[in-house]
């Protein structure tokens, strides 16, 4: 077992650590073990952070970020393919408005390799990524973690649900489109156009 | 300040070192973050 030296600690945390293998362990110089407990806890808290993958483990406690992130993996049950900017829609579904937090989502999923680039494409004028979702790999590593996927056997309303993030979607750029006073009569058909486009391509 | 000189197993020594960065003190700063963060969960624990 390789020494660790930790120079600069507080004295008053190195009796805090003293005092807890003192109650854990019945005496205070179990300080190696009672140490391994501490930074084993925090090291998967951290790890939780860093990866947003390991954080799904069924033993360990579900925090926001985790709950987040099975939410945003069960919605990619619901698109097999996704425009980046239906992607950052379903992630600010989830309260996330930060543009750096969101930036991290998508990494998150691209680097587990949950979506994967397909293409881009011209959308509403600019220049947008396709992504596919591994939806085999979403499902099996969700069920892995026990997460409850009956409410997605159902095909009808996972349709439903496809149909209805896609025109929520539609209808919050509509929105936006008008407070920017953008001809909304030419861009209706090129919106829904790009729906069906959409529908099309799945 | 204090010294703190432990024994930690293999996989834990590895692991922390791939999530560290390897820069002077990151070990020591790591290690009092987790310190002080247990015992702030087990204060709320105590009060609950």
């Amino acid at each position: 077992m390789p020494p660790l030296y930790c120079k600069d600690i507080d004295e008053r945390l190195l009796i805090m650590l003293k005092e807890y293998a003192l109650r854990k362990y019945g005496s205070a110089r179990y300080l190696s073990k009672a140490l391994n407990d501490i930074l084993r806890e925090y090291f998967e808290m951290k790890k939780d952070i860093h990866t947003g993958v390991d954080i799904l483990q069924p033993s360990r406690k579900i925090n926001a970020v985790t709950k987040r992130k099975i939410e945003l993996l069960k919605s990619l049950l619901l698109n097999e393919i996704l425009y980046e900017d239906i992607l950052e829609d379903l992630i600010m579904h989830l309260g996330i408005t930060s543009h750096t937090s969101i930036r991290d989502y998508k990494k998150f999923l691209i680097s587990s390799g949950f979506i994967t680039y397909v293409k881009t494409v011209e959308r509403y004028g600019k220049k947008v990524n396709v992504f596919k979702v591994n939806t085999l790999k979403v499902r099996s590593f969700l069920r892995e973690h026990n997460v409850d996927l009956s409410e997605f056997e159902d095909l009808e309303s996972r349709f439903d649900m496809y149909e209805y993030r896609s025109k929520e979607s539609v209808r919050r750029r509509m929105v936006l489109m008008e407070e920017e006073k953008v001809d909304s009569n030419h861009n209706d058909e090129e919106i829904y156009g790009e729906l069906q486009n959409l529908e099309d391509f799945t | 300040m204090g010294v703190l000189k432990v024994k930690i197993p293999d996989e834990l020594d590895a692991e922390l070192r791939k999530l560290l960065p390897a820069k002077k003190g990151a070990i020591s700063e790591f290690v009092t973050k987790a310190i002080m963060e247990k015992i702030e969960r087990m204060k709320k624990d105590e009060n609950n």
